[in-house]
């Protein structure tokens, strides 16, 4: 096995385009594991960890909050500019792998993985997040909802490195929300997770919704229930009755040994009714 | 306040004066404790001398079926690979079994499980042996399999050896339980079901094999009990056990599998490679080999049948277990032992009727866990109460105490109990440190979408080996001519604190510092085979061997030091590393100076120390008797808090008491009372080895899940209650294994209490609990 391991984005990007079948290694905690149980046989790895001080930042430019792709989820969770309504980023953290997994992990690593258990992937949904990608021949900007494809599919050239995600910031009312349920209370795979995202002022003016598996195996937006949401005056549950509907239409929870489909639905339906409630302080 | 070191001196020789052993109930350090907070053992995997080859495993496809034939040509010309070793490469006798001779270390002819060991492949490089695995051709003919023990029962159910399924049925008959039933007010019947749960030491089953000059092996590994596996590996290798040397290395946790039949696979396995070789090699489970091939706690259907009166009187009990034992009977067959006699739980029960079936099935096989049988019986013993609880509208805590074992009262086998049952003290402990009955009342009327409870169980636990076989020790005591003392035993060590302790008892008997002890690693040329270290016995009954030991060696040093006091040897006293002429403390000698003059003047300061425990007295067909020599107590409250409209919950508080005899280092058993009650919670929410046709599913610590610290209860309470027993050192009880038995049922009868059922399959899920919660019309 080679290990190509460039100083800088350009000496990647052009190590990439030579060795368009090298494996990009962020923070690893993905890839070491299947590797040693010999699920894939890598002839070639990138490992882009030595870019860390030119793709790790949190900034908010223009109304846009940038996070470099290689900002590891510890300092996503100790960051000052994720502050107010992006508090929601550290819930994620919160609950994300161990201590040693957060020290290494990387968000880019977390979206490219491209899972129903990355759990960024359901709340960038949420904020509707972009996705930059950088090659030798320039670069482009993608709707988070278009790179991810599949279950370990994303839409990247094989010479393309994932730089940056981006989003509008959360001024002008709107809150975010983020749940996420398994077996133990750490260091877990989960059964559900739910991201809400709203700007209500009185009334639901604006809704995004995402879970972990919405009509295939990846995350997705629940778009029946956001539409469900708008215009709607949340006094309590009675309220979401027709959002709820909509959501259990549009999951894709299956049954395994952890838990069967039926049971996933049923928190899903129940933590995004406490979602929504929290965020517009309902009890 | 501070007190001069003449002073400090004194108080010891007065202490001296009165008999009183200084280090006994004394929460001393651990002889180990710095080194291995500093990360400083040396394990196995760290000792791999240059040149040593690495082995991988190659594990059954297949959960029954044929041995059609085994290509290794591909793996064998794989680079790097040096050996690929299978059945036809075994000189001795292809067995890798503790009591029945019914497991191959090999698979030969037949396959009967996922965990059988097909071959192993040595090779340069651990990476390179993993893959030249998958190129090893084994061919199979499925065969009809049987994966529920209830099924394996049937006389038409698919053999999985060639004699039927059952491999051992064990018997507790007292009384006559059909009148007793019939004597009844009322009859309860429920069902219990528990889980394969895996014990996951940090350190999964690992063994290193040098070959020697001699023609000899040299085995260093991860194990329970040296002596056992050196006889294994004899028997693979056809050798006599003195060319085998086997030294327990340090070992990163162990609880009941290194005591079972996996040692003896990874050992034999890297001795056979190293004698094929001419070179070290390796053969230590990765995680997932270690998940399917080792030993696991046999899940278990339990069935019980009560008849009680209606003011809450137990008449008559008859359970029946059914433990699955996988593919091989392993120690199960002793589990199943220890499950019968603890079936009823701990109550007084003139008619009982209890039939435990260890049975074959084509799943991995199961054997010793930490607990070793209870956990099952009392998780569905304590359950059972709970349910007689709401038939008779009673308290659960009212009907244990009418029913539960006092001094005076017997056990289901009759066995009599004397002033050292301890239970009455732990339940008054744990229901007043929780202020159990108060919450009971407020928690009985509740409303809201979150509701709390609050449970308690209780245990009797039959001390050591008892019917297990014969519960005797060795401990050497030898003194250098520096004055320190080696203490060297082949009881090992393997987290607990243990052979420490045994440091700490033979320390207090000489008057001499812990710090003048050395431990020796436990190794079959220098130690006398002293039986297994299980059934968590090496304090009550090693710790008898460390005092007698002791005691021999005090003998010689007074005598000694005597001399050199120039008084007679009843005069002398030794505290502290002093010995002194008893009402003249500042006529002292030294302990080094006594070790100097004992060496000059012939006097020989090595000594052997043994003990044996009492046979125990019973009877084969109707298990009447006496099975233990003494019982250890225990009693537990659990509260909850459940999130009805999902079935999730946490333990706020956990309350537990332990009856431990007399606690020689009272920090060493709080320690495992907080390990085992962890382990226990793990067992009762969410430990769960999932088999799908014979085949284990979550084989990795991504999907097993075991509590971390963020899912340990908010508060545990420990607390140590002290009765002392017969048997043990003085008057200690084991203590090692019972705490993980008491979380099960404890926080299931908090649930029961908190939503008004109960789950009585582990483990017991939060979607299990929703299930519950949705039927009663709660969610």
């Amino acid at each position: 096995m080679e290990v190509l391991m460039p100083n800088t984005l350009d000496e990647a990007l052009r190590a990439l385009v030579k060795n368009q079948d090298a494996v990009i290694v962020a923070g690893g905690t993905d890839l070491w594991p299947r590797i040693r149980d010999l699920e894939v046989r890598p002839e070639r790895l990138l490992d882009i960890s030595g870019l860390s001080g030119e793709l790790s930042y949190i900034r908010k430019e223009g109304g846009k909050v940038r996070i470099g792709s290689m900002t590891t989820i510890a300092e996503i969770y100790e960051s000052r500019e994720l502050d107010g309504p992006l508090e929601v980023f550290k819930d994620v953290a919160a609950k994300f792998g161990s201590p040693q997994i957060r020290n290494a992990a990387t968000i880019g690593g977390n979206i490219c993985a491209s899972l129903s258990s990355e759990d960024y992937i359901t709340l960038l949904l949420a904020l509707d997040a972009s996705v930059v990608l950088k090659s030798v021949y320039g670069e482009r900007t993608l709707r988070l909802e278009d790179f991810i494809v599949d279950k370990r599919t994303v839409n990247r050239k094989p010479y393309e490195i994932v730089t940056e995600v981006q989003f509008n910031d959360m001024t002008d009312g709107w809150r975010a929300g983020f749940e996420k349920i398994g077996r133990r209370n750490t260091l877990i795979i989960n059964l559900v997770n739910v991201a809400v995202a709203l700007r209500y002022n009185g009334r639901v003016e604006e809704a995004r919704v995402a879970l972990n598996r919405v009509n295939r195996k990846v995350p997705g937006r629940a778009r029946a229930a956001e539409k469900a949401l708008l215009g709607k005056e949340i006094r309590g549950d009675s309220d979401l009755e027709e959002a709820v509907e909509a959501l259990r239409g549009e999951l894709s929870l299956t049954s395994d040994f952890r838990a069967s489909g039926e049971y996933r639905v049923a928190l899903a339906e129940v933590y995004f009714k406490r979602i929504v409630k929290r965020l517009v302080g309902v009890a | 306040m501070s007190v001069s070191v003449e002073e400090f001196i004194g108080e010891l020789q007065r202490k001296a004066e009165r008999g009183e052993l200084l280090y006994i109930g004394q929460s001393l350090r651990r002889i180990d404790d710095l080194e291995k907070v500093l990360g400083k053992p040396i394990y196995t995997n760290d000792l791999l001398p240059r040149e040593t080859l690495y082995a991988r495993l190659v594990l059954s496809k297949q959960p029954h079926a044929i041995l059609k034939g085994i290509g290794v040509a591909r793996a064998i010309s794989y680079p790097t690979v040096k050996a690929v070793l299978t059945y036809q490469d075994i000189p001795g006798e292809n067995i890798s079994s503790t009591i029945i001779p019914d497991r191959p270390l090999f698979a030969f002819e037949k396959v009967r499980s996922t965990g059988d060991i097909v071959a192993a492949v040595i090779a340069e490089n651990e990476r390179r042996a993993a893959e030249a695995t998958e190129l090893v051709d084994v061919q199979y003919e499925p065969l009809p399999a049987v994966f529920d023990p209830i099924e394996a029962m049937k006389p038409d159910a698919p053999k999985v050896h060639s004699e039927g399924n059952v491999i051992k049925h064990m018997k507790v008959r007292k009384g006559d339980v059909e009148k007793g039933f019939q004597d009844s007010d009322i009859i309860v019947e429920n069902t219990f079901r528990t889980q394969f749960q895996d014990a996951v030491p940090l350190e999964a089953e690992t063994a290193l094999a040098i070959p020697r000059d001699n023609g000899k092996l040299l085995i260093i590994g991860s194990m329970q009990t040296p002596h056992h596996v050196q006889a294994a590996v004899a028997r693979v290798l056809g050798r006599p056990l003195e060319d085998i040397e086997v030294i327990q290395a340090v070992t990163g946790g162990a609880f009941g599998p290194k005591s079972d039949e996996p040692p003896y696979d990874v050992s034999s396995i890297a001795a056979l490679g190293a004698i094929k070789t001419g070179r070290p090699v390796l053969m230590s489970m990765t995680r997932k080999e270690s998940m399917i091939a080792h030993t696991k706690r046999h899940p278990a259907i339990i069935h019980h049948k009560t008849g009680v009166k209606s003011n809450g009187r137990l008449v008559a009990s008859e359970v029946q277990i059914v433990l699955d034992g996988g593919a091989y009977a392993s120690l199960g067959v002793l589990v199943i032992v220890r499950a019968t006699f603890h079936a009823n739980g701990p109550y007084d029960i003139p008619n009982v009727k209890n039939d435990g079936y260890k049975v074959y099935t084509n799943n991995t096989y199961t054997g010793s866990f930490r607990g070793f049988g209870a956990p099952q019986a009392i998780f569905a013993a304590e359950a059972q109460m709970d349910e007689i609880a709401r038939k008779l509208n009673m308290d659960p805590l009212d009907l244990r105490l009418m029913n539960m074992l006092r001094p005076g009262s017997r056990t289901s086998t009759g066995q009599l109990m004397d002033d050292s049952c301890g239970l009455p003290e732990c339940v008054d402990a744990v229901v007043s440190a929780s202020n159990y009955r108060e919450k009971r009342r407020e928690y009985s009327q509740q409303s809201g979408k979150v509701r709390r409870g609050i449970g308690i169980a209780m245990l009797h636990h039959g001390n050591a080996l008892g019917p297990e076989g014969n519960d005797y020790a060795y401990v050497h005591l030898s003194v250098e001519k520096n004055g320190r003392v080696h203490l060297g035993t082949a009881l090992t060590e393997y987290g607990t604190g243990a052979v420490s302790g045994l440091a700490q008892i033979a320390a207090s008997v000489l008057g001499i510092p812990l710090d003048y002890f050395v431990l020796d690693r436990p190794d079959t040329l220098a130690h006398h085979e002293t039986g297994a270290t299980v059934a968590s016995r090496v304090t009550a009954i090693g710790g008898n061997a460390a005092r007698d030991a002791a005691m021999k060696l005090k003998e010689r040093a007074t005598a000694v030091a005597a001399r050199l006091l120039g008084v007679s040897p009843s005069d002398v006293r030794i505290v502290d590393g002093l010995a002194f002429v008893s009402g003249n403390p500042k006529r002292t000698v030294s302990w080094e100076e006594v070790v100097r003059a004992a060496y000059e003047s012939g006097v020989e300061l090595s000594v052997i120390g043994y003990y044996m425990a009492p046979q125990c007295v019973w009877d084969q067909e109707t298990g009447l008797g006496s099975p233990y020599n003494q019982y250890t107590f225990g009693a537990a409250v659990a509260e909850v808090e459940v999130d009805v409209e999902t079935g999730q919950y946490r333990v706020l508080n956990y309350y537990v008491a332990f009856d431990v005899g007399k606690a020689i280092n009272p920090k060493n058993v709080i320690g495992q009372l907080y390990g085992g009650s962890v382990q226990g919670i793990g067992y009762a929410m969410m430990e769960e080895l999932v088999h799908v046709n014979g085949k284990v599913v979550n084989p990795n610590l991504k999907d097993y899940y075991i509590p971390t610290s963020m899912d340990v209860p908010e508060r545990m309470v420990p607390i140590i209650v002290e009765k002392p027993g017969s048997m043990g050192v003085y008057g200690a009880k084991i203590i090692a294994e019972p705490p993980i038995v008491l979380p099960a049922p404890a926080i299931r009868n908090a649930i029961m209490n908190a939503i008004g059922d109960g789950v009585n399959d582990l483990p017991i899920t939060a979607e299990k609990v929703y299930r519950k919660a949705k039927e009663l019309g709660l969610g």
